[in-house]
């Protein structure tokens, strides 16, 4: 099996050697391996380009490298061998997860699934209005804050 | 409905009401609701397998949203202010949302607002 090895820096200063297929190189199985060796969500994590392996021109960074502009890699970059990585990780968006304790979960209105709680379902039969409300867990008191929300299903009803 | 709501408002109510000062909404068909509002401003249906991304602005009392990166209607420009949770609010069985990382989003337009109707238009 063909390996590369990518360089992850943490803030903090450490250095972590990740291991990837050569089949399975875009920055998504970069963090799938980095939340298997260190536990750090693939949610939460941002990775930024160090440096990359000079003269490959199709992997991350072929437009960037150091000193270009700095934002986090996307799912599908692909990352060449000894690159290095600078992981980052986003507690506000460890915030982002619906509150399990709410009282939908507990009186079944609701349930959770997926990682983090980060799927809500309604699973409640014949409760066809809007007055059953799921938040989660962060509260915002100032400042600006983002959020965003894949609708996975429409469910039973007609929309309005 | 997703927007937000709220810390301490009950969890049983329906704050997309109008004169519910505890949410601010969008639905699903994109209007606003909550807060002087009942499914106003429609910005365009919001599809399964779409990603809603807000954006709350709380020093300046803003709310946006974007429809998979793309701006979809004005937001709410003020009074967004206090604590809050994110929310959503569900009408039907097996409606279903999943929290994902916030995609790259297209920068903000103010919205141009709507002129009033005159005699002219009549």
């Amino acid at each position: 099996m063909d390996l590369l090895s990518v360089t992850v820096q943490s803030m903090g200063g450490t250095e972590l050697e990740v291991k990837l297929e050569k089949s399975k190189n875009e920055v998504k199985w970069l963090k799938l391996a980095i939340q298997d060796e260190q536990g750090i969500s693939t949610f939460t994590q941002q990775l930024l380009l160090v440096s990359k392996k000079s003269g490959d021109k199709n992997a991350a960074g072929a437009s960037g490298g150091a000193g270009a502009k700095q934002e986090p890699l996307k799912d599908d970059v692909l990352v060449s061998d000894s690159s290095i990585v600078a992981l980052c990780v986003d507690f506000s968006a460890a915030l982002n997860e619906w509150d399990s304790s709410s009282p939908l979960i507990s009186n079944k209105i609701f349930m959770l699934s997926g990682e983090g709680n980060r799927t809500g379902i309604k699973i409640i039969e014949g409760d066809d209005d809007w007055n059953k409300c799921l938040w989660t867990n962060g509260v915002m008191e100032s400042g600006k804050h983002r959020m965003s929300s894949k609708l996975i299903s429409e469910g039973d009803g007609c929309l309005v | 409905m997703f927007g937000l709501v709220r810390d301490g408002a009950a969890w049983d109510n329906d704050h997309a009401e109008r004169d519910s000062t505890d949410a601010w909404y969008m639905g699903d068909s994109g209007g606003l609701s909550g807060n002087g509002k009942s499914f106003d401003d429609r910005a365009g249906r919001i599809n399964e397998g779409q990603i809603v991304s807000m954006e709350a602005d709380l020093d300046k009392g803003t709310l946006r949203f974007w429809v998979d990166g793309k701006q979809h209607g004005p937001g709410c420009t003020s009074g967004v202010q206090g604590c809050f949770r994110w929310a959503v609010s569900f009408a039907f069985k097996s409606e279903a949302v999943e929290i994902v990382p916030t995609p790259e989003l297209q920068p903000w337009k103010p919205t141009a607002k709507k002129r009033k109707p005159t005699l002219d238009d009549v």
